[in-house]
């Protein structure tokens, strides 16, 4: 063994973590090598001084228990802190859950599956569009001014409460806003379509005019000659 | 597990770590008095020397054997008490609740005049009244450095070199205490030692 060697293992040495096995050799070079020895005993000094320096001292009196209540009797938190962690973590999933439901029930959530989105909503309970959500009411895709609709619509606004139908007027003014321009714009289009009709129309008759002109020129021609 | 010994001409029990802790989790005060009772020196000292301060270390040592029942029923390997109990001191003296006598109350182990605490200081004079205090006096100056040097070590090398020297811990029993790899632990008691060395160098010279 050489110095290089001897100081990685010096310091397990000087605190007695060697095997049996391994010792002799360093204590050996330990013994040839005065400036590893020195060394060696220096450290070895360290433990012992570090030992000897600061005894043992007395408690300055004696601690004695007298708990309140046993570890094991004191119910379900002990049992808890005791159980295995797949328990806690059940147990602690399912508190959170009640707390979440607790707090949902409070805030009045209100979770919804529409038109191929969920929605949250919080307070009031959601209530569709009447003349939409009514099962006696015409398909979505019925026109919106048929008489049943009116009717539903009359009827369902009948049945609200001030509150509501304050609310549903603003709802029903501004659907029938969109119905309104909804139609002018079909009439919009609709006059649009027939100007371009009529102008085909007129381009056809000027055609045919031309086209009629032409053959009694040529008959008128023909018949001279 | 527990045997017989005769002590006094009358038979003794003694009863291990792991029984003791097996009767005190099923509630059995008697038991975790005998527990108490067998490790409150060791734990004192080992507080003691983290703290470097006696009123500290008992409340530290008190804490951790309250900590240690109200806990006992998750403590897995009974026989592993011991380290368990230092794990908890050593816990409670991270989490900084020792340290705070200082400057508010008048300490034991302040100095009070020549390098002497106010308890070497009185032994001191008791000694020079009975005509042999220059041992004594020896004595107390070298203790006064061995507490100086591991008080300036950081809390972490002070951990793993008092659980070395004083407990006589493999690396692996102190990384179990320390809650770290025992690289760590090894790298941390080199250090410590380079550390005492320096400071120690009047004693060991």
């Amino acid at each position: 063994m050489n110095c290089q060697d001897f100081k990685k293992q010096i310091m397990d040495l000087a605190l007695d973590e060697l095997s049996v096995e391994s010792r002799p050799a360093l204590e050996q070079h330990a013994a040839r090598c005065a400036a590893c020895g020195a060394q060696l005993s220096r450290l070895v000094a360290v433990g012992n001084v570090l030992k000897n320096g600061w005894r043992d001292e007395e408690v300055p009196f004696p601690l004695v228990f007298t708990p309140v209540a046993s570890p094991s009797s004191s119910g379900f938190w002990n049992w808890l802190l005791a159980a295995p962690r797949w328990a806690n973590v059940c147990m602690a999933t399912g508190a959170a859950l009640v707390f979440l439901f607790a707090i949902f029930s409070l805030a009045r959530t209100e979770l919804r599956y529409d038109h191929g989105q969920f929605a949250l909503a919080f307070g009031q309970p959601h209530v569709a569009n009447p003349s939409l959500n009514t099962p006696s009411g015409p398909p979505l895709n019925a026109s919106l001014d048929t008489p049943e609709v009116e009717k539903i619509i009359a009827a369902k606004y009948a049945s609200l409460s001030a509150q509501d139908r304050e609310r549903y007027g603003v709802m029903l003014e501004q659907l029938s806003q969109q119905v309104q321009t909804q139609r002018q714009a079909d009439l919009q289009k609709i006059g649009l379509a027939f100007d371009q009709v009529k102008t085909v129309v007129w381009k056809d008759m000027q055609r045919n005019n031309a086209i009629v002109q032409y053959a009694a020129q040529r008959i008128a021609t023909n018949t001279k000659n | 597990m527990s045997s017989s010994k005769v002590k006094d001409g009358m038979p003794i029990e003694v009863s291990t770590d792991t029984e003791l802790v097996r009767r005190a989790a099923k509630g059995d005060v008697t038991a975790f008095n005998a527990l108490v009772r067998k490790w409150e020196k060791p734990l004192y000292n080992f507080a003691l020397r983290l703290t470097g301060h006696r009123e500290d270390a008992l409340d530290l040592a008190q804490d951790a054997f309250l900590k240690a029942y109200s806990q006992l029923c998750q403590l897995q390997a009974a026989d592993k008490f011991s380290r368990w109990l230092f794990k908890i001191a050593l816990n409670l003296f991270y989490s900084g609740k020792r340290g705070s006598h200082e400057g508010k109350t008048i300490s034991l182990d302040e100095e009070v005049g020549d390098g002497l605490n106010l308890l070497d200081a009185l032994s001191l004079g008791e000694a020079k009244n009975r005509g042999h205090s220059d041992a004594l006096l020896f004595e107390r100056e070298r203790a006064r450095i061995v507490r100086r040097a591991i008080a300036q070590l950081g809390p972490d090398q002070r951990a793993a070199i008092i659980l070395k020297i004083y407990y006589g811990m493999k690396f692996e029993e102190i990384a179990e205490v320390v809650d770290c790899p025992v690289s760590t632990v090894k790298s941390r008691l080199y250090a410590a030692m380079e550390n005492l060395q320096e400071a120690l160098k009047d004693c060991i010279e």
